[in-house]
């Protein structure tokens, strides 16, 4: 048995867990308010890396260099995507909050080839590359075939994050008005919430924490395009699926377990299948748990 | 017992869910400091009505007034912010927000963290059950105690109009007794003024001053409490006599 290899399988899974948690929990988050899957979510974890990209860009050519670009530009991808994530909802969502169910869920596919096309558009249709901008740490030397210092730095702020929004949900006035809501929106307007702003401020967090990810992951792989949100979409909505759906806590650990079980998967077996693996995922979940790990017992009309 | 400037003026109000007319014209007032129950049979509107007041079922015509001032299409959480508070049909506690949480919800809208303290320690003082719960998800007390519940969380928004639905519902005699207790004391302690609906007339006009019944959607009758009580069709539609 090589341990080298299998502790770089389980670094592997962990950096794509916590990539696929931070996007996850902006689906689970949503859908636990207004029980809507987001289907455009992964396009704002996207927008979030192209909009870094672009301000590396000015930075660089400004003539700054290191980890304060990539302070600033994930601070502007932050700031950006959760604009974005906030304009969504008022534009493609609200307007439909009494409508039938599937008219919301039309509205997200469309916003989602939307803002896809619009990037391509804008942008390009072919890769960019994105720089690399955490140095490789030179105490990480002797794990360097293990793990990278921009995967530790992935670690780190997925934890951070992570512990911040659980502050927020459990303590903050505003986080007890968001479950509050979750709970029973009725009754949380009856108790002098003012649910669309609650529903705003869903969106720009869970948009904020896409972005973080979209920004990590990029200056981890290396290059980006138009599509790279659509499928780092579908895979965080399996995640969080598989967690249960409107859990947060689920979101992550469904993050995690997919992230692993497809880095052990191409690992020691194919990587031909890669992304199949999270579609078989999604049909076992829902044929065998349609709940979810941490999920409520309960069948959700999805 | 009307005064010149009611708290709560309801104007003809018509009232929808989707094309069905639940409320077709409804007048009431209730004055500062009074008990006002609102009887009926299953689906005569009384929920309908406590829901146009908070807003969530607006109504789509006539007016509502609080303290002289129109309330009607005004926003729920801004209704609750002039003073309004409803214990809805069926308690609606948070289920997993703990007791304590859930009555920090009831003063959500309140700045005041030195008010709230002292009403949180009364409040558990009056309700000692919740008092022993209070860490327990709300979701996990027992009917009774989810009214209790539903009902201090109420009074933790300091309300001027207190909105009660069916308080007594399928509840223990024993507990229906305290709740009804509880519900005298809030006025006469605090003198909160109260709508009050009701299934059991026979308790609701032993509580209120007066009473208005409502049928179908309008009201048909509207008198003091012991005139209700005396009345002949009520006694034979509600009292059961
Ligand atoms: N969400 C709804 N959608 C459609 N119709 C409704 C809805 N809620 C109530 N109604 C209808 O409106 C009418 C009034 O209902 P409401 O709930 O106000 O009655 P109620 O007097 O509170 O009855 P109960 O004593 O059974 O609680 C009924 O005919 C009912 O069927
Ligand atoms: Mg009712």
């Amino acid at each position: 048995m090589n341990w080298d290899y299998l502790l770089s399988l389980f670094m592997g899974g962990l950096t794509r867990g916590s990539i696929y948690a931070l996007i996850a929990l902006g689906y689970t988050m949503v859908y636990g308010i207004i029980s809507l899957i987001n289907f455009a979510h992964g396009e704002i974890y996207m927008i979030g890396a192209f909009t870094a990209l672009i301000v590396i860009g000015v930075l660089t050519l400004a003539g700054w260099n290191g980890m304060a670009i990539l302070l600033i530009a994930a601070a502007a991808a932050v700031v950006y995507a959760a604009a974005y994530g906030w304009t969504m909802e008022r534009i493609a969502y609200r307007p439909l909050r009494r409508a039938p169910r599937l008219s919301a869920l039309i509205s997200a596919i469309g916003m989602s080839l939307f803002l896809q096309n619009y990037v391509r558009m804008a942008q390009t249709a072919n890769f960019l590359p994105f720089p690399n901008l955490i140095p490789d740490f030179a105490c990480l030397k002797p794990v360097a075939h293990i793990v990278r210092a921009s995967e530790i730095v992935i670690y780190a702020v997925t934890a951070l994050v992570m512990l911040l929004l659980t502050l927020l949900v459990k303590f903050t006035r505003m986080g007890k008005a968001m479950r509050a809501t979750a709970q029973d929106r009725e009754m949380a307007m009856l108790s002098g919430v003012d649910v669309d702003q609650v529903i705003s401020l869903t969106f720009i967090i869970g948009s904020a924490i896409a972005a973080i990810g979209g920004v990590l992951i990029a200056s981890h792989v290396g290059q980006i395009n138009f599509y790279i949100g659509f499928l780092a979409g579908i895979k965080a909505f399996v995640a969080a699926v598989l967690g249960g759906i409107g859990s947060m806590p689920g979101a992550v650990l469904g993050g995690l377990v997919l992230g692993w079980t497809e880095s052990f998967f191409t690992g020691y077996v194919s990587s031909d299948y890669e992304d199949v693996f999270a579609f078989l995922f999604l049909v076992g979940i829902l044929i065998f748990r349609p709940s979810g790990l941490l999920g409520r017992k309960q069948t959700e009309k999805v | 017992m009307i005064t010149p400037e009611p708290l709560l003026k309801i104007d003809d109000i018509h009232s929808f869910y989707g094309n069905i007319e639940a409320l077709k014209g409804i007048r009431l007032e209730v004055a500062e400091a009074e008990v006002v129950t609102l009887i009926g049979a299953n689906g005569a509107g009384k929920s309908t009505t406590l829901m146009s007041i908070c807003g969530l079922t607006p109504p789509r015509r006539g007016a509502i007034y609080f303290q002289g001032e129109p309330i009607h299409g005004l926003a729920p959480h801004r209704i609750v912010a002039r003073g309004i508070v409803q214990v809805p049909e069926g308690r609606r506690i948070f289920p997993e927000l703990t007791v304590l949480e859930n009555l920090g919800m009831g003063a959500f809208l309140r700045r005041d963290p030195q008010g709230i303290k002292a009403d949180l320690d009364d409040l558990l003082g009056l309700f000692p059950i919740l008092a022993q719960r209070r860490r327990q998800p709300g979701g996990t007390l027992s009917g009774g105690e989810q009214q209790m519940l539903a009902i201090a969380r109420a009074l933790m928004g300091r309300p001027r109009l207190l909105l009660l639905d069916e308080p007594s519902l399928g509840l223990a005699p024993l507990v229906v007794r305290r709740i009804f207790e509880t519900i005298a004391a809030i006025n006469r302690e605090r003198r909160t003024t109260i709508l009050l609906v009701e299934q059991n007339a026979n308790l609701a006009l032993k509580v209120a001053h007066r009473g208005y019944v409502l049928e179908n959607g309008r009201i048909t009758l509207a008198a003091d409490a012991a005139a209700l009580v005396a009345d002949e069709r009520v006694r034979q539609a509600y009292l059961g006599i």
